[in-house]
């Protein structure tokens, strides 16, 4: 374990953080909470509260648990106020019957609470505060579950697979360390592992980046913060937000603060470029599911600036790039109806395939500036072997063929 | 921007290398469809562009990838007629290296695959395209 005050360190660069770790804050969460009970079941309303939370969070989270604990703090209050259900039997409450009671008492419905308003008193305030404190609760045990999987995971490994969050134990394969046995994981590498997710900025509902510049942060904190609004239309169409390729995600990102900064005019854009530029490199945190989450290095980015974001005559590469990703986008949708709705999996394999060879692509682009020749002929099979098989067509090869040959 | 679409000696004249094969690609496509439609019909044209592209897309190594090439335009030009060169990049007798294969091989490929894509959606103005070129 690590010590004391190492430990105390940490709480206190998790609470000052809270706010990064926990993009949108529990009362929000707590407030979608209620505008979509009655709708649907309480599990559900759970997972979509659950995306307001980082994704390193949100996919190691016990939802399950949450999703109990909230249910009994209400039946237990329900009982308290004599409200007819039984508590002691909670499990027997189905979903749709607790949402709807707790719709009730949230919204003091009088019509329908009818004879209970009464009884109900300050129960709606009270229910609603432990909505608040619960999800605050597990905003607050962010930090210690950070700790505890980062010490469980890392500690006494190589320092040299810190960024794959994986290797090998000194304890598992002694031999492995020699010549090196000074250079594992302490609580120095620990620390600044910790922060590093804990500063890190989610672009997409299982991706999250960190990069050693804060003005670069600082850049995709602005763009990225309404990340995991189910609310928002355009991202709910985004079938990009649901992958979990990190190369694919970054360029995405990348390119959409580019664009997004280059509409709002000024001398801002040239700024971000300048900061890819000069800056050192960063991680990609991908949190795929509980207990499996990894760590990807972010190469230096100044040859994808240069080539892909400066200009270069008439040509503007990061439209051309941009229009790629909708073109994939508009292709994956093309073969889901091709493929149809019943044969969920064999769409799901054959869009990983696709989107695998552009995640490899998009990270030719970033380390080398360059998409690499073998990788794209690659994507251009797999994207003829589709093509064949479902009798459908890619929109254009247009600007993959541009970003070849660039 | 380099590319044929509906300009394709034009654009042919400006670019060179890697840039021109995409619009081989793409005229050699082009020509195939309208000529093999007009012979036959759209499904056969359709139907033979699909057979070069999924015999193409199975040849991973330069020599072979060049012998396919040559066998499937003496093949089916000899069949429906029509006047495409051999692309420059495949004439030389010497060793192509594998990167260089790779991105002529994939330019040839996504040429084809667009010309079929325009061949769908407006098979007159292509087809009318290819008799003006001519």
């Amino acid at each position: 374990m690590l010590s004391e005050d190492a430990e105390e360190v940490l709480r206190e660069i998790a609470q000052r953080l809270e706010m990064d770790i926990v993009p949108a804050k529990p009362k929000d969460a707590a407030e979608k909470l209620r505008d979509e009970l009655g709708k649907t079941d309480v599990f559900k309303v759970l997972k979509i509260s659950a995306k307001h939370f980082h994704p390193m969070v949100t996919t190691s989270m016990d939802i399950g648990n949450l999703h109990r604990t909230i249910k009994s703090v209400t039946l237990k209050l329900f009982h308290e106020k004599n409200f007819p259900v039984d508590a002691g039997s909670y499990l027997r409450v189905g979903d749709d019957e607790l949402a709807h009671l707790i719709k009730l008492v949230l919204e003091g419905d009088r019509e329908s609470s009818g004879r209970f308003v009464g009884v109900l008193g300050g129960a709606r305030d009270r229910l609603w505060d432990k909505f608040v404190s619960v999800l605050d609760d597990v905003k607050m045990s962010v930090a210690e579950w950070m700790l505890e999987k980062w010490v469980g995971d890392l500690r006494g490994r190589r320092i040299v697979m810190l960024a794959e969050f994986s290797g090998v134990s000194y304890d598992e394969w002694p031999n492995a360390f020699i010549g090196d046995a000074d250079r594992i994981v302490g609580e120095g590498e620990l620390t600044m592992g910790i922060m590093q997710v804990l500063q890190s900025v989610p672009i997409s509902n299982k991706i999250a980046v960190w990069f050693d510049s804060s003005d670069l942060l600082r850049y995709f904190k602005v763009m990225f913060r309404g990340i995991g609004d189910e609310s928002n239309q355009s991202v709910r169409k985004d079938i990009f937000l649901d992958v979990d390729f990190p190369y694919l995600s970054l360029v995405r990102a990348l390119l959409r603060v580019y664009q997004e900064l280059d509409s709002g005019g000024g001398d801002e854009v040239e700024r971000f470029v300048s900061c890819l530029r000069s800056s050192g490199g960063g991680l990609v945190f991908v949190s795929v599911d509980r207990g499996d989450r990894r760590v990807y290095l972010v190469p230096k980015l100044d040859q994808f600036a240069e080539n892909w974001l400066l200009s270069h005559g008439d040509v503007n590469y990061v439209e051309i790039l941009l229009e790629m990703f909708d073109n994939v986008q508009m292709y994956l949708r093309g073969l889901e109806n091709a493929i149809g709705s019943k044969r969920k999996s064999e769409f799901n394999a054959a869009k990983t395939q696709i989107l695998l060879k552009l995640d490899n692509l998009c990270y030719g682009l970033l380390e080398r500036g360059k998409a690499a020749p073998s990788v794209v002929r690659d994507l251009v099979d797999v994207l003829t072997f589709f093509n064949v098989k479902y009798n459908i067509a890619f929109p254009t090869f247009r600007n993959l063929s541009i970003i070849l040959v660039r | 921007m380099f590319l044929g679409e509906g300009n394709l000696d034009e654009t042919s004249k400006k670019t060179s290398g890697a840039k021109s094969l995409y619009n081989w690609g793409y005229r050699f496509g082009v020509v195939l469809l309208c000529n093999a439609s007009n012979k036959y019909d759209e499904d056969t044209a359709e139907h033979l562009l699909l057979r070069v592209l999924k015999e193409l897309r199975n040849e991973r190594f330069p020599d072979r990838f060049k012998f396919k090439l040559t066998m499937l335009l003496t093949d089916i030009l000899t069949d429906i007629g029509g006047d495409v060169s051999f692309p420059s990049d495949f004439k030389s007798g010497e060793d192509m290296k594998l990167d260089k294969f790779y991105r002529a091989s994939s330019l040839i490929l996504m040429g084809l695959w667009d010309s079929l894509v325009r061949f769908r959606s407006n098979k007159n103005d292509l087809c009318g395209e290819v008799i003006g070129n001519a």
